[in-house]
């Protein structure tokens, strides 16, 4: 068990930068999540982790120990690729076995381990095939299974779940999260996905290109986040983005987002006030556009006037593709909305949760 | 209504001359004699008489008349089999069918170890590589008299031979050798020269394996901890068993079948008298084209039980993967 810490490590590739000054502490057993979009990084900071990838500028220490020209069987971690990288010619338990087997570990250790590991992803019954023989979510768990065996520092996952279908990802979000508790060892895992970095993750690195966005908690990359790009990132539908100015009318703040006006809470005019007469960027999250006959008590409503574009009824809430004459935006709304296609309906905004960013910068502003 | 129906005679089966389907089946028949003509023609017509010839007593004396050769029944098989060129006479001279079934199992097992090696290195990207790849297919694509040539121009008995000259000329000979007229050296100087010439097939056939290999197994092996070495014995050799496989069956069958090598390097003299040479020999040289026939056929029959034998032993295990 060991903490990671990579201290401003920059990776260039010829000119192109893929990683710049990444400085980021990951604290003993954390379940450290890297998201962003493609090429934004992410697999690149994983894999100078892994000693994949050479270190062009920067240390990255595991525990205590500086690992930049350590390779990468001595690094003491275990990773799961996203092709999975099974040997195709053997079996699962000969899968399992494999770095046990080089490290010269006794033959009766061996197989406690890999029998032990088969028994947490219960795979028992699949030792004797060949990774041909076995279905995407199985190949996924022997996958796992053999960075289990390994019982390594740090578990490396570099997008284990982006090869299987939807339902068996879900599933296997929760058993990961399940194998980190139970094994109690350090993680780090990337993933494209912002769903499966919200429900996994004990903390969230966001990068985009190459830059780290902000690391925190999931529950405050959501309420606090550190620039419009986070924002907008995490979150899904991601969030609505409304050009606006900010106005001072008979002592009170509003946003003029030409279309319509929204009053901002008093509690934020003190931070705002800077940016008074200014143009900048408000947001608001889908889930907090509500109709104003079912919103939920407790919000500062805002009301604005719109259009209904499209409905989509998920059921348990009906997404609203809405728009103003200069807007669109999304609201996930009550099932018994009276928002149909076509028609005008009154969206109430939740001003509390409202999000407001410098339109240079992208900063939040607070 | 269904009375009538009951009562019509069935409908007409017989397809019209015309019709669409007898068309393309006429068109289909016209395409293919050609090929079909040829083929019977230049392959199976002599294959099949050949094995009719190597029953009949054929010499230049009937050659005029082949039709109506004597048929002897096994007596050309018997003259083979008994004739010294062919029978093993112990370690001073292996007789033909035991230097076939070194010669070529020797040259193909080197051929493919040569082509391993050779995409090996030529795998991973480096500064020139595209001209190293062209100049290592130079032996495959150079004509074989050429290269046969100047393989016997390097080896010249003479003094003037471009290897005795460098070996006096450095002390390590005091006089001239005749490198290629060595019983044993020959031999394995025609199986060097076998797989130096045939191993760019094997190159490119393992190199286009290669290039399709999954990089990820490598890193995943890394990370396990395997050297490179364990590396290239657990994770490529494994990857690469089919296509090995497949090139050493291939090379061996034709290199069982080999004429020209040998032909131009030595006559098949001094220990590489090979089949495919000594049928020459019978058919051309003493013009006994019965016995020729008789040999090809015996040629033929090993390679039988040698793909057989690889069909049993490798194929099985293909279906298994």
């Amino acid at each position: 068990m060991s903490s990671v810490t990579y201290e401003h490590v920059t990776k260039k590739f010829g000119d192109v930068v893929a990683v710049s000054d990444l400085d980021i502490k990951i604290e003993d057993k954390e379940f450290l999540v890297f998201v962003g979009p493609s090429g934004c990084g992410k697999s690149t900071s994983l894999r100078m982790l892994a000693g994949l990838e050479e270190i062009t500028e920067g240390n990255i220490y595991i525990g205590d120990r500086l690992v930049n020209d350590v390779p990468p069987k001595d690094r003491d971690i275990a990773m799961v690729f996203q092709s999975y990288a099974l040997y195709p010619h053997m079996t699962v338990y000969d899968n399992m076995a494999f770095g046990l087997k080089l490290r010269k570990t006794p033959k009766a250790e061996i197989d406690r381990r890999v029998k032990e590991a088969a028994d947490i992803l219960d795979i028992e019954v699949l030792l004797d095939r060949k990774p041909k023989q076995l279905s995407g979510g199985q190949r996924q768990r022997v996958a796992v299974g053999r960075a289990i065996v390994r019982e390594p520092n740090v578990f490396l996952m570099d997008e284990p779940l982006s090869n299987l279908d939807a339902k068996l990802r879900v599933q296997s979000r929760a058993e990961i999260s399940k194998l980190h508790h139970r094994l109690g060892t350090t993680f780090i895992y990337v993933t494209h996905d912002q769903v499966e970095a919200m429900t996994m993750g004990t903390r969230i690195a966001v990068l985009k290109d190459g830059l780290l966005q902000q690391v925190d908690s999931p529950q405050n990359l959501y309420d606090i986040p550190v620039n419009a790009f986070v924002a907008g990132f995490i979150g899904s539908p991601s969030m609505n983005f409304f050009g606006a100015t900010l106005i001072q009318d008979n002592g009170k703040i509003f946003a003029d987002c030409k279309d319509f006006r929204v009053l901002v809470p008093e509690d934020r005019y003190s931070v705002y006030k800077s940016y008074l007469g200014q143009q900048v960027t408000m947001g608001v999250r889908p889930e907090h556009v509500h109709d104003p006959d079912y919103s939920p008590p407790g919000i500062v409503p805002a009301l604005v006037e719109a259009q209904v574009e499209v409905t989509e009824l998920m059921g348990n809430e009906v997404v609203a593709y809405l728009s103003t004459p200069n807007h669109q935006f999304l609201g996930r709304l009550d099932p018994r909305t009276h928002a149909h296609v076509g028609k005008s309906v009154t969206a109430a905004f939740d001003m509390s949760r409202m999000h407001a960013f410098d339109q240079d910068t992208g900063l939040a502003i607070r | 209504m269904a009375v009538s129906t009951k009562s019509s005679p069935p409908p007409p089966r017989r397809r019209r001359w015309n019709s669409l389907q007898a068309r393309e089946a006429r068109l289909a028949w016209a395409l293919v004699l050609p090929t079909a003509l040829i083929v019977f023609g230049l392959v199976l017509f002599p294959a099949i008489f050949s094995i009719w010839i190597s029953f009949c007593d054929v010499t230049l004396k009937n050659l005029g008349d082949v039709f109506h050769a004597p048929f002897v029944g096994l007596k050309n098989y018997q003259g083979v089999i008994n004739d010294f060129a062919f029978e093993w006479q112990g370690f001073q001279s292996w007789g033909a069918a035991v230097t076939s079934v070194v010669y070529s199992f020797a040259a193909t097992i080197l051929t493919v170890a040569l082509g391993l090696v050779a995409s090996l290195l030529l795998n991973r990207p480096f500064k020139g590589r595209g001209i190293a790849r062209a100049l290592f297919l130079f032996p495959y694509v150079a004509p074989i008299v050429s290269v046969a040539f100047v393989w016997r121009w390097i080896l010249d008995p003479r003094p003037s031979g471009v290897l005795n000259d460098v070996l006096m000329r450095l002390g390590l000979i005091d006089l001239p050798q005749a490198y290629l007229a060595t019983r044993g050296l020959a031999l394995v100087l025609v199986i060097i020269f076998e797989a130096w010439r045939y191993f760019p097939f094997a190159m490119l056939m393992i190199l286009a394996r290669l290039q399709a290999l999954d990089a990820t197994l490598y890193e995943a092996a890394e990370v396990d901890g395997a050297t490179t070495l364990q590396k290239f014995w657990y994770v490529t050799l494994p990857e690469l068993r089919y296509v090995l496989g497949s090139i050493f069956l291939l090379r061996l069958m034709w290199t069982f079948n080999k004429f020209d090598d040998i032909w131009l390097l030595t006559g098949g003299g001094y220990g590489t008298n090979v089949l495919p040479v000594l049928t020459y020999q019978f058919s051309f040289k003493s013009f006994n084209f019965g016995k020729g026939a008789a040999n090809a056929m015996l040629l033929l029959l090993i390679l039988l039980v040698f793909l057989i034998a690889y069909v049993r032993i490798v194929m099985r295990d293909t279906e298994e993967a």
